[in-house]
């Protein structure tokens, strides 16, 4: 799934709601793409 | 060595005193204390790493690699501080390093007549017998610069966090026309120079820009940088970064106290960090009184200091000449101007070089100075001419000033995966490809004249500006007049023989010779990450500032390849010396973590209790009740548990409410263990696994309702374990009815255990409890008030013996604690309580190591539910079911006495290599009178009466032992069923 312009990822916001997210990101630039709550939707 | 006829442009009138090695030292307001040190006449400064030769400063700048010192004293001392980035104040305390006694006489310095001995890589040859142990203690006092404080008491600092479109390092020509490009399209700049005023070397060079003289062009151009929403930073190096963060630090005096972290997110990052001048390599080229010819007219422009008397410059290209007029007006006598390079290769003309000539400065073109004379300090310089056989002519000079051109500063373009590359104009390395929102450019673009800079400066700003939408016009840029471009000459060293190229430095820092380039080469290591390893060319604070190019180039040489195929190796950041707490910032000493209490932590703390971390918790170990030590506390209280009773704090254990219609369908996928079966007001042992069937974690879980569950975990894996739970919530249970909600610090728990628990309960607790004291069978558990309020009584032990845990609301925790210690329940703690397990075969922690599975770990039982939880799948692979796998074991001595500790590998008494597995846990049992321990032992070799040799090189023991069963107390459990 990732690539040098592109990554998908599994994070979670420890030191706030907790809630799992799917974070689509650019890791050469740390661009964030998309936000999606894990489960909440389909998988991207 | 004395304040010139002109006044530095830095300093003021006012004088101060300050103290260098003892010494009472005047300096003016203005000076660095490289430059005070200068103006005092002195010039030994510092010595060398690995020979501890005298040397003196050869930059001005951060990249000082020589004149490292010391600042301050006691826990307020910081090390290695750049002497030219020091600015001085009254009252300071500064100190030489790297020597003993004195730096005048420096015992270590004998190490330079054994200098044959000690070429690159000696440490690895050397040393092997009778260990490297024996002789380490040594090394490491010798080794190293100057020593870190134990205690440290520097104010860490200010932490800021900026954001911008454009972020310029760098307030010389190319970092200002870039900022005023990026201003003046309306975009948000921030500049961040290094220095404590912008400019660079405009402020030294004769160079007019758009018309005016530079410095009054430079500061018309931060005031229209400042005028449109500009920030600039002086005294703030861009020192690292990553992920599109950049960190600036700002430090007013030039050392750590008062300083001020950025951290900036920048939407664009151009990098005009200039350059660093670099040496030439020659004999003896480490000389006090060698110095690099940019510091010496930065000494006399900044702070109107002469660094000698009488000087000769050399060097390799057109800058000689305009240096050499600079200095000479400025009160510096010049005695001649040696250039490597044939007139038909300079651009100087034959007129200039008459007119210095008539100025009484000798201009020798095609020549090279071999060798720098004089013991202590240059007294005079050798020179010869390059393509003809004629003999050496020797110079009288008190200062040979070098240039060997300079070497783009590109950290800041290699980090996030970007690389270097040759750039032959540039005799050096310039940034690789970079990402579209970092740029580079000027002289760390390898553009050395000033018209150049400043068109490559406003180019990069434009197209910073223009990547992020802004209108910027192209044809703005400033027109320059300064120094013609160099002309630069590819000459690295002074022709010499073999033998003298342990004296020709190529790293001053860490004493790396031609001779140890050779060295390395001939030993097969090639690759220049390969040489920068084996002779430590580069590492340090250097990072290869002074020698890196230099040393690539010579390497080149010596094996017949070109510079760009050598490369340059990876320089790591920081930029500049960074001190830990400066890293660190607040996050330090008992602010390293977040602390967190439990309600009894005062009351343990006040009562002899020495507390010991555990997870982000402070628990207490052992109860000191009069000068005991741990292990004995631990036997004494274990014992007193046996035989009557104790408490003890079980607080910090992670747990969790599982809630919901689902809940009970959700642990079951959760732990191996089932949840579903188990009954309203009864608990169960469960066991979780990873998902490659290894044991996660284990605990208890009590169902409070039919959809209401509480979940206790280890205390180290209770955060962990949450966000386990929460992710599988998220995804495979998604949609469901399950809430998860960590009641960690809702719930304190007072564990009451020993014979006399009950009883002591009822009397505590009162009457309304007396009835489930009695009723409650293993595992039951009953819910009620005390002093209004809620409070959980579960029948559970961990100890081997009857015993309660009494989950309580943290109000009344300490009047709960104190009043069953009152009725004789004396406290124990994590000593005692890893005693009481071990004696009963209950898992420490080290057993849960994340290679062990339920099997391993004999939880066989367990298994055989065939429950498909998380993990159970691939606990199932045929690897983990080999002989060879881990069983748990119980140890003891053969003998019955002697001690074995946990990490004693376990073999065979015939074998010597290969270890059948090791000793876990071991603790003294004051039930079984010896030393017992948990071990993971090869199944092959776990029967019960086995002998093996518990074997401890660490600590030089081996000690046979026998296999037994990991129960060593009460096998059949009647005491805590009792």
């Amino acid at each position: 799934v990732s690539r040098t312009e592109e990554s998908l990822e599994h994070w979670q916001h420890v030191f706030g709601c907790r809630a799992w997210l799917w974070v689509r990101r650019n890791p050469s630039t740390n661009d964030v793409q998309e936000v999606r709550c894990l489960g909440d939707q389909e998988d991207p | 060595m004395t304040r010139g006829a002109r006044r530095g442009v830095r300093l003021s009138e006012h004088t101060f005193q300050f103290s260098f090695d003892g010494r009472q030292l005047s300096a003016q307001q203005g000076d660095t204390l490289a430059s005070a040190l200068l103006a005092n006449g002195q010039r030994l400064l510092g010595r060398s790493f690995k020979y501890r030769r005298r040397r003196g400063l050869l930059t001005a700048g951060v990249e000082e690699p020589n004149a490292l010192v010391t600042v301050g004293s006691g826990p307020l001392r910081v090390p290695n501080v750049p002497s030219p980035q020091l600015r001085l104040a009254a009252g300071m305390v500064i100190a030489s390093q790297n020597r003993w006694p004195s730096l005048r006489f420096d015992l270590a310095s004998l190490f330079q007549f054994g200098k044959s001995y000690l070429g690159a890589g000696f440490y690895y040859k050397t040393f092997m017998w009778p260990s490297w142990r024996f002789y380490e203690p040594l090394i490491r006092r010798l080794a190293g610069l100057g020593s870190a404080p134990a205690d440290c008491h520097v104010t860490p600092p200010d932490v800021r966090h900026l954001d911008c479109d454009v972020l310029i390092a760098g307030g010389g020509p190319a970092g200002l026309a870039a900022a005023l490009a990026a201003a003046r399209s309306g975009a948000r700049v921030v500049l961040c120079e290094r220095d404590n005023a912008c400019g660079g070397e405009l402020e030294f060079e004769t160079a007019t820009i758009d018309g005016e003289p530079a410095m009054v062009w430079t500061a018309a151009a931060l005031a229209e940088v400042q005028g449109s929403r500009g920030m600039v930073l002086t005294s703030t190096a861009v020192v690292g970064g990553t992920n599109g963060l950049v960190v600036a630090l700002q430090q007013p005096q030039g050392l750590p106290g008062a300083d001020t972290l950025y951290r900036i997110r920048p939407r664009t990052f151009i990098a005009a960090m200039g350059c660093v001048e670099r040496p030439l390599a020659f004999i003896d080229n480490d000389r006090p009184g060698v110095m690099l010819i940019n510091a010496a007219e930065s000494y006399l422009a900044r702070q109107g200091v002469c660094v000698g008397h009488e000087a000769v410059l050399f060097g390799n290209h057109d800058r000689l000449y305009a240096a050499a007029r600079r200095l000479a007006a400025g009160g510096v006598r010049i005695r001649a101007v040696v250039d490597v390079r044939p007139p038909s290769l300079s651009q100087t003309s034959e007129s200039s070089r008459a007119a210095l000539a008539g100025a009484g400065i000798e201009c020798l073109t095609s020549h090279a100075v071999v060798r720098a004379l004089g013991r202590f300090e240059v007294c005079g310089v050798q020179v010869a001419p390059l393509h003809a056989r004629a003999p050496l002519r020797t110079l009288s000079c008190d200062t040979l000033l070098i240039s060997g051109g300079w070497s783009p500063a590109i950290h800041a373009g290699l980090s996030e995966g970007g690389t270097s590359t040759y750039l032959p104009q540039a005799n050096g390395f310039g940034a690789g490809p970079q990402p579209s929102w970092r740029a580079l450019c000027g002289a760390a673009n390898g553009v050395f004249e000033l018209g150049e800079v400043l068109a490559d400066g406003h180019r990069a700003g434009v197209q910073a500006v223009r990547l992020l939408g802004f209108a910027a016009d192209s044809a703005q840029a400033p027109v320059g007049q300064g120094d013609s471009a160099p002309q630069l000459f590819a000459y690295w060293r002074a022709p010499s023989k073999r033998s003298d190229e342990k004296r020709q430095f190529v790293d001053f820092q860490n004493d790396v010779t031609v001779a140890d380039l050779r060295q390395s080469l001939e030993e097969g290591f090639t690759d220049i990450e390969h040489v920068k390893r084996y002779t430590t060319l580069g590492v340090g604070t250097d990072q290869g500032r002074i020698g890196a190019v230099l040393g690539a180039a010579i390497l080149a040489e010596i094996s017949g390849r070109e510079v760009g195929k050598v490369g340059q190796f990876r320089a790591r950041p920081p930029y500049q010396p960074v001190t830990l707490k400066t890293v660190a910032g607040l996050r330090a000493g008992a602010l390293l973590r977040p602390v967190r209490r439990t309600p009894l932590e005062a009351w343990h703390a006040s009562h002899g209790g020495v507390l010991e971390p555990m997870g982000l918790w402070m628990r207490a170990r052992y109860y000191d009740t009069g000068g005991i030590d741990a292990a004995r506390a631990g036997c004494e209280e274990a014992t007193r548990v046996r035989a009557h009773g104790g408490i003890f704090d079980g607080s910090t254990l992670g747990k969790f409410e599982v809630a919901g219609r689902d809940a009970a369908e959700f642990l079951d996928r959760m732990y191996l263990t089932r949840a579903s079966p188990i009954k309203e007001g009864r608990s169960k042992y469960m066991v979780n696994l990873r998902e490659d069937g290894m044991v996660l974690d284990d605990g208890i879980a009590l169902r409070l309702a039919t959809d209401r569950f509480l979940v206790t975990t280890s205390t180290g894996h209770a955060d962990h374990m949450l966000s386990h739970f929460e992710y599988y919530r998220a995804t495979e249970w998604a949609g469901r009815a399950v809430s998860i909600t960590d009641v960690s610090e809702a719930w304190a728990v007072i564990v009451c255990a020993g014979p006399a628990s009950r009883p002591t309960l009822a009397a505590v607790l009162g009457e309304g409890w007396i009835e489930p004291l009695s009723r409650l069978t293993h595992m039951g558990f009953a819910t009620g008030e005390w002093h209004g309020a809620a409070l959980r009584l579960l029948r559970a032990s961990f100890s081997g013996e009857l015993a309660f845990e009494l989950h309580c609301r943290p109000r009344i925790a300490v009047p709960l604690w104190q009043a069953l210690t009152d009725s004789g329940l004396l406290p124990y703690g994590i000593e005692a309580l890893d005693i009481l397990r071990l004696e009963k075969g209950y898992l420490i922690g080290a057993e849960l190591n994340g290679q062990t599975t339920p099997l391993d770990l004999g939880m066989d039982a367990l298994v055989k539910g065939g429950n498909p939880c998380i993990g159970r799948e691939l606990m199932d692979r045929v690897g983990l079911h080999r002989p060879d796998r881990p069983k748990l074991v119980g140890i003891r001595a053969v003998d019955g006495r002697s001690k074995f500790l946990a990490g004693a590998q376990l073999t065979t008494p015939d074998e010597h290599v290969h270890s059948s597995g090791y000793i876990t846990s071991s603790a003294y049992s004051p039930f079984c009178g010896e030393w017992i321990g948990l071990a993971l032992l090869s199944r092959q070799e776990a029967q019960e009466g086995k002998v093996l040799l518990a074997r401890d090189p660490l600590r030089g023991t081996e000690t046979p032992v026998r296999v037994n069963s990991p129960v060593h107390y009460d096998p059949s459990g009647e005491r805590m069923k009792s």
